[in-house]
């Protein structure tokens, strides 16, 4: 019975990470870019969504706002900071990232100050008993909303025209420009794109748990840590990744040691790096000599 | 008849400018939590010592001394109360410190005090390494943790006697000591410990302790934490169904968190060392002037650094502003009354103290007793 | 002089004020130095970009802490204690980790500092945790002789952190000058060709890593005893990223970058004390800026404002200058009893696909084999495999009688296979000089000894400057020697590359179409350069395209097509060989026509 309920933690759990995850992959699959400002973007659609709450008083609104906010944000990274960085060697474009990260973090506290905020919506309030099941409603929204962000996500990237030039260009972006597809569109677009998915995961999640500015570094390390795990570039990888590593953590934390729970995710990421540094899914690794 | 004035005058200025003639100024320094996970602490602390400088100062201040709190930004961290604590002493020279509040700040602030020489008087802080055998400086008008557990445990051994008991709290000084005191003395009355969850004092995610603890069904809960991560843990308890009494002592009873935690907290049983709604006079004076100057009621927090603040300008009237003065005469503190009660330290420089049981019921805080009575009813 | 003076004024000047606040931060701004110069070693000058630096940092710091605290040591044991800690530490971490590259070696040592900074706080009986570790006392006063060495005040603890930055910029500037120094300078430039060159690029990263590593622990020590408590928090991801934003802003792989980074962004925060929030703002902006506009950092800002002028050597006319001592295979060219170089049977398939198929040939000493074929043949699968980039998936490869299976590149090229590549691979912002420096066999001492041994390692070897002089003045570039390799003109590149790969003292070099983009000037130097080269004793296998070349040159042709060998004799030959036609142009294999030898 804990069992269960600890894997359905997990579950819960896993749906946010993959949320934040899936966008972090899609940038790097298309521009090998590693963004360290993306748990960020989780933070912005929180407080994004706070705030259209209190103002609008109505969640959907909320969600919408922080959607549109992160979207904007993630594009205009792109556009100021990483396309002019996507000549020079990568390093340069992760250490740009950081000072972005570091920007935005601090912009947050500046602005919003550092108290942990609460953000009540009637949804999260409302529990609904199932037997011994208990949970609020928002915590089932959690997790509807992400598993039909996931699967319009693959439908996406499967049927519509944008998302085949989006799967085009992270196989080969120099191909993919050659045969006519407008690249730097494609990138901008999977920028908005990835952010957008943070932003909507931080607002899901904020309503079950305290909202402060530095909320992003942990939600980031642990994205990259699927990431890792589930292979950069590889969608289907990082969900999955995103989902074992997430139960894996729960029930390491309910049954193993509380007090490393955090550490979980990482021991898992470190032993991943050193048998298969490739991810779950195999990837060639030679390089053109 | 000219130089005559010029003497006359030089004289005048020199006897008004002359060192000395200038009135003194007793620094009291004070490492607050102003931001981070603590700073609920930071705004009813600092309105406390101003109001007690402010009150000291009007009677005349100390010996014609003014006294003047100085404020830093400790941060409840103890890292940022070192430097903070360091900051007042070196670059301010304040003549005495408050303590951090919290207990791991507050040992850190210690550390700085007994280095530089300087007396310290904690107003919150209840690790009982704070004032041990041998320590000079530190002197604490607030009970130590023994004290504390010693007290709850009495009450709840006599009065709720639990069966299974968890504990969630944060792994600093507080929580770990409260968690592991109390854990001996309720284990030692027939409670068994069904649950043992430490956490970062920034904690916001406790679904997993939640879910453990649900399958264990403890019938008392000790959650000692911060409010940001106790309310957090009563959300997320309130929503997975886990249902307990649920104890603390010491950090949550201010009205930012009754204010924040509303019907989560109901039922929700505490230790303090005084309320708002106490009988003693001395503590309804202090009760009514903070109302009056701030428009909130004060709580324990303010109460204890308002009394070391007072405390402080008492023993620098009897030994003088300097620091080794204020030291020594806070050593022989004897009978000083406050609204915390009579305060006399003893070797390790502890005072006795009165204590303060509360439940919180409609959304406000209830005495359920008061330590005084406690002793009363069993003959001490 | 100026170098003394600065010493003498940052030694004195403090003590002169007088003044706390400016010592405290001085301090600070030392410990962070050492830090930064540790971070530059791995990241600045090996190019592997690290993410645990704070780990090191914090590990060091805790263990002096509790070497005194707990276990009674002496301050004076614990420093050391605490810097060879962390430099095991980073030995430990580096073996695995460093077998991976770029962001894959990122995410690992990122997850080595989280899980450093959880241990560090839930280890509680140790550590206290979250709680701090208070009270760490000031280092204990040691009697040296008959003077008592005491650091128990401010001013004196700045003195000991001001000696051990000038210790450590005394290090860190002898490690550039050294062997060890060019090959980690010469991974981050081009890690691949390093290995083929004969450095043991693993080998030289994880020392890297734990020099770095010791660095930050000999940080942490001095840090601990003077801020005298010690909390988790400041260990974790954060500070690793602090250090490399100094590293960034100050310009890697320099000596003076590391120290004004850590200075700048140590001492701006200090004017900006009361709003400690817009510092990491402040720094995120600078840090974003820094990378998009300078990336070189203010190391590179000092480069440009102020330019230094390179000793400019005499120009010697191309192809006269002395031989360099090439030191032939056993016996005299073309007359040994087994061939130098055997291949035999060779495949190599990528994911089921053959690139390679059943291929076999030999190569004698002092002869120059010609390895052609149509596009995507094999020919550079085929000195992939030779030189040891990868595997054969069956078959042996002997050199000398000797199996080179298994053996890293860099053990290959000590065994005497050296090689160019197809699209060059200098160490583009090295010297001319130091480009064949890196690749200088360490002949004059064992191998194992001549990695670590002081002399070779740290100590310059007039020798070798004499050989790397021999050896530009053989392909003509000994004016240009403190140029960087990638100003010159394209010719010359390849010229370089094949200078460098006769620095390995070779018995096979393995070109790649090192005719490719030449004029037919340079054509004809290169043609002779080959002769001579094949003259002393070295055995050549040439790919190329330039018809003309390989036919004139080549003693033997080998041809290539679709992974299989269809001819191997002489070149006239392959003129007329029907399937050979046949790969090249396609024709009936009837019909006999004569390759033109002047085609292109």
């Amino acid at each position: 019975m804990e069992l269960l309920e600890q894997i359905l933690n997990g579950v819960v759990n896993g749906c946010i990470y993959a949320l934040v995850a899936v966008g972090l992959t899609l940038v790097y699959g298309i521009l090998e870019v590693i963004n360290v400002a993306h748990g960020d973007l989780f933070m912005v659609g929180a407080f994004v969504a706070y705030f259209a709450y209190v103002t609008t008083g109505s969640y959907v609104a909320a969600v919408g706002a922080s959607v549109v906010a992160t979207a904007l944000v993630g594009w205009v990274m792109e556009r100021v900071v990483f396309r002019p960085l996507q000549a020079q060697p990568r390093i340069n474009s992760l250490i740009a990232s950081v000072g972005l990260s570091l920007m935005l973090a601090n912009g947050a506290l500046i602005l919003w100050g550092a108290e942990p905020r609460f953000f009540r919506t009637p949804l999260a309030a409302t529990i609904v008993t199932a037997g011994p099941f208990s949970l609020s409603v928002q915590r089932g929204l959690v997790v509807a909303a992400s598993l039909a962000l996931i699967a319009g996500l693959s439908v996406f990237l499967r049927r519509a025209r944008l998302g085949k030039a989006l799967r085009a260009c992270a196989q080969d972006l120099e191909a993919c420009g050659l045969a006519g597809i407008e690249t730097q569109r494609v990138v901008a677009f999977a920028f908005g794109l990835g952010a957008a998915l943070a932003g909507v995961a931080g607002a899901l999640l904020s309503p079950l748990s305290v909202m402060t500015p530095d909320m992003g570094l942990l939600a980031v390390l642990k994205a990259f840590a699927v990431v890792v795990v589930g292979g950069f570039g590889n969608v289907p990888g990082t969900i999955a990744a995103a989902f074992v590593m997430a139960i894996a953590e729960s029930l390491g934390g309910a049954f193993v040691s509380a007090t490393y729970q955090d550490s979980i995710v990482f021991v898992i990421l470190a032993l991943a790096l050193m048998i298969r540094p490739t991810g779950l899914v195999r990837e060639r690794l030679e390089e053109n000599i | 008849m000219r130089s005559t004035g010029v003497v006359l005058a030089a004289a005048a200025f020199l006897l008004l400018t002359r060192p000395g003639g200038a009135q003194e100024v007793l620094k009291i320094g004070f490492p607050t939590c102003l931001s981070g996970p603590g700073a609920v602490y930071g705004e009813s602390t600092s309105n406390a010592v101003r109001m007690a400088a402010d009150e000291i100062n009007a009677a005349g201040g100390v010996k014609g001394a003014r006294v003047e709190v100085v404020l830093a930004d400790g941060k409840c961290d103890p890292r940022e109360a070192a430097l903070a604590a360091e900051k007042l002493v070196i670059n301010d020279r304040v003549h005495a410190l408050l303590g951090g509040i919290a207990s791991s700040p507050s040992l850190a602030v210690k550390a700085v005090a007994e280095r530089e020489k300087v007396p310290m008087v904690e107003g919150v802080a209840g690790t009982n390494a704070l004032t041990v055998k041998g320590a000079r400086y530190v002197f604490r008008v607030v009970p130590n943790m023994a004290m504390y557990t010693a007290f709850s445990t009495d009450f709840l051994c006599t009065r709720l006697k639990p069966k299974r008991v968890a504990y969630v709290f944060q792994q600093t000084d507080f929580g770990t000591e409260t968690s592991e005191l109390s854990k001996a003395k309720l284990e030692a009355c027939g409670a068994r410990t069904v649950g043992w969850f430490p956490g970062r004092p920034d904690e916001t995610n406790f679904a997993t302790a939640i879910t453990s603890l649900k399958a264990q069904q403890p019938d008392l809960t000790f959650l000692i934490h911060w409010p940001p991560a106790a309310i957090a843990f009563l959300r997320q308890a309130r929503e997975f169904g886990l249902k307990s009494t649920w104890f603390n002592v010491g950090s949550l009873s201010g009205p930012d968190f009754t204010q924040k935690a509303g019907d989560l907290a109901e039922g929700f049983m505490g230790v303090n060392v005084f309320e708002p709604g106490s009988t003693r006079p001395l503590a309804q004076r202090f009760t009514e002037e903070y109302r009056r100057r701030y428009g909130k009621v004060p709580d324990w927090f303010a109460a204890g650094n308002y009394v070391a603040v007072k405390l402080i300008a008492d023993a620098a009237a009897r030994g003088g502003v300097s620091r080794d003065g204020i030291a020594r005469a806070l050593g022989e503190t004897k009978g000083f009354k406050s609204l915390l009660g009579e305060i006399s330290f003893d070797p390790t420089g502890q005072a006795p103290s009165v204590f303060t049981l509360f439940r919180y019921s409609g959304g406000r805080r209830i005495v359920v007793t008061e330590s005084e009575r406690m002793a009363a009813a069993a003959g001490k | 002089m100026a170098a003394a003076g600065l010493v003498l004024a940052l030694g004195a000047g403090p003590l002169v004020l007088g003044n706390q606040y400016y010592l405290q931060v001085l301090v600070n701004v030392g410990i962070n130095v050492i830090l930064v110069l540790g971070l530059n070693v791995i990241t600045g000058m090996t190019g592997q970009l690290s993410l645990c630096q704070g780990a090191f940092f914090g590990l060091g710091a805790y263990v002096s802490a509790l070497g005194m605290m707990r276990a009674g040591l002496s301050f004076w044991l614990s420093l050391p204690l605490a810097a060879g800690t962390a430099a095991a530490a980073g030995f430990a971490l580096g073996i695995p980790a460093l077998r991976l590259r770029g962001h894959y070696l990122a995410m690992i040592t990122l997850a080595f500092a989280v899980i450093t900074h959880q241990v560090l706080q839930n280890w509680a009986d140790l550590t206290r945790g979250n709680s701090g570790l208070v009270g760490i006392p000031w280092p204990d006063v040691v009697a040296v002789g008959p003077v008592e060495v005491s650091v128990q005040s401010r001013e004196r603890y700045y003195l000991l952190v001001l000696a051990l930055v000038l210790a450590a910029v005394a290090a860190t500037a002898a490690l550039r000058r050294s062997r060890l120094g060019r090959s980690l300078l010469a991974i981050r430039e081009d890690e691949i060709a390093a290995e083929l060159m004969g450095v043991d690029t693993r080998l030289c990263k994880v020392m890297a890593f734990s020099l770095s590593a010791l660095l930050a622990g000999a940080a942490g020590s001095l840090y601990a005893h003077y801020a005298k408590i010690l909390t988790p928090d400041l260990f974790g991801v954060l500070q690793s990223i602090d250090v490399l934003v100094m590293l960034v802003i100050g310009g890697g792989g320099t000596i003076a970058g590391p120290v004004l980074g850590a200075a700048l962004v140590t001492v701006l925060p200090e004017g900006l004390r009361a709003a400690a929030d817009y510092r990491f703002f402040v720094f995120g902006g600078m840090l974003t800026v820094c990378v998009l506009f300078l990336p070189g950092g203010l190391a590179e800002l000092g480069r440009r404002l102020l330019p230094r002028r390179p000793p400019r050597a005499e120009p010697t006319v191309p192809g006269t200058g002395a031989p360099p001592a090439f030191r032939p295979g056993a016996g005299s060219p073309r007359a040994a009893a087994r061939p130098l170089l055997s291949v035999q049977g060779v495949e190599k398939r990528f994911d089921g696909l053959a690139a390679v198929r059943g291929v076999s040939w030999d190569l004698a000493t002092g002869e120059i084999l010609g390895l052609i074929g149509p596009n995507g043949s094999g020919k550079t699968t085929m000195l992939n495999l030779v030189s040891g980039v990868y595997p054969p998936t069956r078959g042996t490869i002997l050199l000398d009688g000797r199996p080179l299976a298994g053996l890293r590149p860099s053990a290959i090229s000590h065994a005497g296979v050296s090689r160019t590549f197809q699209k060059i691979r200098l160490f583009g912002r090295l010297s001319v000089a130091d480009n064949v420096a890196v690749a200088l066999a360490p002949h004059r001492v064992p191998p194992v000894a001549g990695r670590l041994w002081r002399g070779r390692v740290l100590g310059g070897d007039p020798g070798a400057r004499e050989e790397v002089r021999a050896l530009l003045d053989l392909v003509g570039l000994g004016h240009r020697a403190h140029d960087e390799a990638r100003t010159l003109p394209y010719g010359d590149q390849r010229l370089l590359e094949i200078a460098r790969a006769l620095a390995t003292r070779p018995r096979v070099l393995l070109l790649d179409e090192p005719a490719a983009g030449l004029s037919a000037v340079d054509v004809a130097v290169l043609r002779r350069l080959l002769l001579r080269i094949r003259d002393a004793g070295i055995g050549i296998v040439l790919v190329e395209h330039h018809m003309e070349l390989v036919m004139h040159v080549s003693d033997r042709l080998v041809v290539l097509d679709h992974g299989e060998k269809i001819f191997d004799g002489a070149p006239r030959k392959a003129q007329q060989d029907p399937l050979v036609l046949e790969a090249y142009l396609g024709v009936d294999a009837g019909q006999p026509v004569t390759l033109d030898a002047r085609a292109p």
